[in-house]
């Protein structure tokens, strides 16, 4: 009784090994495409990163081309203010006479 | 020999057992490890969402700010070209002013025109005249002697800068003393005072006001004269309205009826005043006020006009 007792309870024992042995062989291919997912997503959010320290540099450049643009525009504005008020003059007569010419 | 046979036994069943219990726990480790991953990986999903927010907020910006760049480069391009520009504007207008001209003359616009004009400046009027017209924007034409006193420098510059219509009424003025006597005498005061003009302004004009009006130019000369300035490709205008400011001065209210009265029934109205004149200098606020509130709208001369005969 004993006996075959123990002979049914070693193969029961070899199942539960198995099984166990196949959940743990799943549990790592599911860890590795986990890994592997958690990775692509990483390496996107790395790049971005990048590419907004990237755009973050650019707007900065940017940024100081157009205060140098500014600056510039003032002095010439300045420079050429007379000009501009000739020019404007004449836009704005030339625009009456269009307005009637419709 | 049982006892033998039963240490391997309990010996399998520790192993069994602990093989088992390793393998359940790195089973758990496993899926611990799985579990972290899958919320590291939406974590960094919502970061990678917000760190996309963030570069196409940039993107946007980055678009706006070379939209900035472009709009600022072309400003300053302008700037910088901003006498081509002014000149280009200047031509469009006189383009303008004779496709107006034209419908006016045909009944078809819906303001009518003044021209007004200015003789036998600078004088020391001038300014507060330029000032006038500063004040309302707009412009005049100013038909200009030979005054070589540096004082006048200043004046004959302001007249172009404000951008009025510069024109001949010649060097000397001289009516009761030679000018007429000749068509030379004539024709030669006429081109010294386009070279002085041209001298002192930078501009060269081809409209002339005969001093005294067209009809002081009187047979036989006058045929010969017209002609000769045809050659030089002058054109010339007298007037259809006038503040009586040319002999003895009016009084300001009379001035301003001269003009009002002679305005009436007319589209295209050419006034004539004198830059000597105080009278005029205080009528013509209330002269421009009055025109424009009867849809006058006013003009410098320019050559192709039709009201400049050729």
């Amino acid at each position: 009784m004993i006996q075959s007792k123990c002979k049914s309870s070693t193969p029961m024992k070899k199942l539960i090994i198995y099984i166990l042995l196949i959940c743990l062989i799943i549990s790592f291919a599911l860890l590795y495409f986990e890994y592997t997912r958690y990775s692509e997503v990483n390496n996107r959010y790395i790049a971005l990163q990048d590419e907004i320290n990237k755009s973050s540099n650019k707007l900065r450049d940017i940024s100081d081309d157009i205060a140098k643009l500014k600056l510039e525009e003032e002095t010439i504005s300045n420079e050429k203010k007379f000009q501009i008020d000739q020019y404007q003059k004449w836009q704005r007569q030339n625009q009456i006479l269009k307005d009637l010419i419709k | 020999m049982a006892k033998t046979k039963s240490n391997p036994k309990g010996f399998n069943k520790i192993i069994v057992y602990g093989l088992s219990v390793f393998l359940l726990i790195v089973l758990l480790i496993n899926l611990g490890i799985i579990v972290k991953l899958i919320e590291l990986r939406k974590q960094k999903y919502s970061e990678i969402y917000s760190s996309e927010n963030i570069l196409s907020e940039q993107q946007k910006e980055h678009f706006d700010k070379l939209e900035e760049i472009k709009l600022l480069s072309e400003k300053i391009e302008n700037i910088k070209n901003v006498e081509d520009l002014t000149e280009n504007i200047r031509k469009e207008f006189f383009e303008n002013a004779k496709k107006y001209e034209t419908m006016v003359s045909q009944g078809k616009g819906s303001k009518k025109i003044a021209y007004l004009t200015l003789d036998d400046g600078p004088y020391n009027y001038t300014p507060a005249f330029l000032d006038v017209l500063d004040k309302y924007d707009i412009l005049a034409t100013f038909f200009l002697l030979g005054k070589p006193s540096s004082q006048y420098d200043a004046t004959y510059k302001r007249i172009v800068d404000s951008g009025h219509t510069i024109a001949n009424h010649t060097y000397s003025h001289a009516i009761y003393s030679g000018l007429y006597v000749t068509v030379d005498s004539f024709v030669n005061d006429v081109l010294k005072q386009e070279k002085f003009l041209l001298q002192k302004t930078g501009v060269k004009t081809n409209i002339l006001r005969f001093p005294g009006g067209s009809s002081s130019a009187l047979p036989p000369y006058r045929h010969d004269i017209l002609q000769r300035l045809r050659k030089y490709n002058y054109g010339y205008i007298d007037w259809n309205v006038s503040s009586g400011d040319a002999g003895k001065e009016p009084s300001k209210e009379k001035a301003y009826n001269n003009i009002i009265n002679g305005s009436r029934n007319k589209n295209i109205i050419v006034i004539l005043m004198h830059d000597s004149s105080k009278a005029s200098l205080l009528a013509l606020p209330s002269v421009i006020e009055t025109l424009k509130e009867r849809d006058y709208i006013f003009l410098p001369l320019f050559y192709e006009s039709s009201m400049i005969i050729k």
